[in-house]
């Protein structure tokens, strides 16, 4: 039997579903339970790539979920990976805007993160608050249905995937989005951690806002290239 | 060849990473870190650094041991003797195989009794090339082992009870110990120092960390809940509307609820001490992700079929009577339940103890009267090394008293009989 079946038949036996975090056209998204130890794991099942969480299956950081499994039959994925327990950065934010200091920490460990996929020429894609999770002090980013291997020859993304508000121009199909639309759509996270506001209402104050006004230039060419530089300035 | 899980045996798909029925790892993983952003400045001072480093390093092999670990974590791989050693720290174990924790956040309601939590911070050991508990062979090493907590900021300092190395709760730990804390937001680091006979000093740390949570309660003279149906739309209203993390008690009057009630979000149900507050219809309570509810003063009283009370979530009971069902209470794969001061009396079973879930857990079933019953109690399986206590506790008349077919330990060297 390939991964694939075996992780599917072993999740319906030997799981149980806990609750769903999302369901769509492109598949869904639940939390599942071993049923013998009790440990709670995040199953996606979806249509689409599952290249970057196959990479992923290797790393372990931080600043990113464990992956445990991918199995990938045709065009479905199945993924078994880590529940990361915290609160999301959306969650935190309702509650008032971040001192600049703990904004520059989260941002420096998303660039952590990022480096990984990053590194492995996969792109995010789809970075906001509501997918940072503070597992205690540190900034976790999890989704990466949305993600997708960066090839310097292939045309330009045609689907949207990303939020819009986070998501870099480029992603809505004017040129292929690279690892610096992720950049775009940080410095969009560290302006609403500060401010409340997009950058185009409302820019932070300072070197922060400089910061930010250099991740969220239109022209990809012009932002911070990699997150190693973005590290480096914040 | 076929490709066997090495813990539990099933056989795997070629290239598998994980077993999915014992949760074992089966690929390697690499901790990755980005590399720090170099300046021109800061890649001269580093190469110096590096250099002195190098010769500080030469000098300290040659000088060898002994020598300190402190990795700022949870775990760490140490070396010894030419076998390698995984120790980790943990708050929560499932029988016997604990889960890494850096941190542990946990909720506590300001309005239960006052008193002080506990939360058990364990120490294990494995050999990392055969995955094996080693903690007998790993003791021998040990010189001295020591634990402290210390507060993070302005937190209130937790005390512990020292480091246990034989707790029979914790039998695959090499050492333990009891975090207690106040009803107060807060966090401290648990630190570990483990001085080895050769010299060397381990220290690993976790945290643990505080959340006092919210309460609201309900009355009878502000919320309609004479009738089952008022009582169904109240919980669905809570439901709906309050956030899981607070925790709900409801007041309920004199009344005889006759149709069944469900219940999802975690609420407390206080029956009314100047009359009797009844349910003649099933009660069921669902999965609550962790909650802990308690019930008290209540009277199941059913008609000799159903479930007078399941529940998927942990459970205490106090003062309640369940009189004339199939099965009285019914723990389903959710949570422990536990009952103090109740009766179980004419139930074909009086509480049907079901599930290996057991973050929460309380092992005082304490004062209960189970008279005429066709079986008291079926544990049919439970998670956990505990010894549950009987004390107070009196059997009359039952068909069976108790069915452990689990082979669960029990202490009922203070029951009764009769």
């Amino acid at each position: 039997m390939d991964i694939y079946s075996s992780l599917l038949e072993a999740i319906e036996q030997e799981y149980a579903p806990v609750r769903s975090l999302k369901e769509g056209a492109r598949g869904s998204v639940s939390v599942v339970r071993h049923r013998k130890s009790g440990r709670r794991y995040v199953f996606r099942h979806f249509s689409g790539s599952g290249e970057v969480y196959r990479k992923l299956l290797t790393v372990l950081c931080p600043h990113l979920p464990q992956i445990y499994e991918v199995g990938i039959q045709d065009a479905n994925v199945a993924v078994l990976e880590e529940y990361v327990q915290g609160d999301t950065l959306a969650y935190l934010l309702q509650g008032g805007l971040l001192p600049p200091e703990e904004a520059r920490r989260i941002t420096k460990e998303l660039c952590q993160g990022l480096w990984v996929l990053h590194s492995m020429g996969a792109v995010h894609r789809d970075i906001k608050p509501e997918n940072v999770i503070l597992r205690g002090s540190e900034a976790v980013l999890i989704d990466f249905d949305a993600s997708r291997l960066y090839k310097d020859e292939s045309d330009g993304d045609t689907r949207i995937l990303g939020t819009t508000g986070y998501a870099a121009p480029e992603q809505y199909g004017i040129t292929q989005s690279d690892q610096r639309a992720d950049i775009y759509s940080l410095g969009v996270l560290l302006n609403i951690m500060i401010t409340g506001e997009h950058p185009s209402k409302k820019l932070a104050s300072g070197r922060i806002g400089q910061i930010v006004q250099r991740c969220t230039m239109t022209a990809p060419k012009q932002r911070y290239q990699t997150v190693l530089a973005l590290m480096e300035r914040l | 060849m076929k490709n066997l899980c090495r813990r539990c045996g099933a056989e795997l798909p070629e290239n598998a990473s994980f077993c999915p029925h014992c949760e074992t790892p089966l690929g390697e993983k690499r901790p990755v870190r980005p590399p720090h952003p170099w300046r021109w400045k800061a890649v001269i001072c580093a190469g110096i650094l590096l250099v002195g480093l190098g010769i500080f390093l030469t000098w300290r092999w040659v000088g060898s041991r002994p020598e300190t670990y402190d990795p700022g974590a949870a775990e760490l791989v140490y070396e010894d003797g030419g076998t390698t050693y995984h120790l980790l720290l943990s708050f929560y174990s499932v029988d016997g195989i604990p889960e890494p924790q850096k941190e542990k956040r946990a909720t506590v309601s300001p309005s239960s009794d006052g008193g002080r939590s506990a939360c058990p911070s364990q120490l294990y050991v494995y050999d990392e090339a055969t995955g094996e508990n080693c903690r007998e062979r790993f003791r021998e090493k040990v010189a001295a082992l020591s634990v402290e907590t210390i507060p993070v900021g302005n937190s209130q300092t937790m005390e512990h009870t020292g480091a246990v190395q034989d707790d029979p709760r914790m039998p695959y730990s090499l050492a333990s110990t009891e975090v207690l804390y106040e009803a107060e937001d807060g966090s401290d680091e648990v630190r570990w120092t483990l001085t080895m006979e050769n010299g060397d000093v381990i220290v690993l740390r976790h945290y643990l960390s505080i959340r006092r949570i919210s309460t609201l309660s309900y009355q009878a003279e502000d919320v309609p809940m004479e009738t089952a149906e008022e009582l169904q739309a109240l919980l669905d209203r809570i439901d709906a509307t309050v956030d899981d993390s607070i925790e709900v008690t409801i007041y309920l009057p004199t009344v005889t609820y006759d149709q069944p009630i469900s219940m999802q979000h975690p609420c407390c149900l206080l029956g009314s001490l100047e009359g009797d507050t009844v349910f003649t219809q099933p009660v069921t309570i669902g999965d609550g992700e962790g909650a802990v509810v308690s019930f008290q003063n209540l009277i199941f009283a059913g008609s000799g079929a159903g479930t007078g009370l399941a529940t998927g979530q942990g459970l205490i009971l106090y003062h309640c009577l369940f009189e004339n069902w199939e099965v009285g209470i019914a723990s389903l794969d959710g949570s422990w339940v536990t009952t103090k001061d109740c009766g179980f009396r004419k139930n074909d079973v009086g509480l049907r103890i079901n599930t290996l879930r057991y973050n929460f857990s309380d092992s005082a079933y304490t004062g209960n009267r189970f008279e005429e019953n066709g079986t008291g109690i079926v544990i049919e399986q439970l998670g956990g090394d505990w010894v549950l206590d009987f004390s107070g506790c009196v059997f009359a008349g039952n068909g069976t008293d108790i069915d452990n077919r689990a082979g669960y330990q029990l202490d009922l060297s203070h029951a009764a009989f009769e």
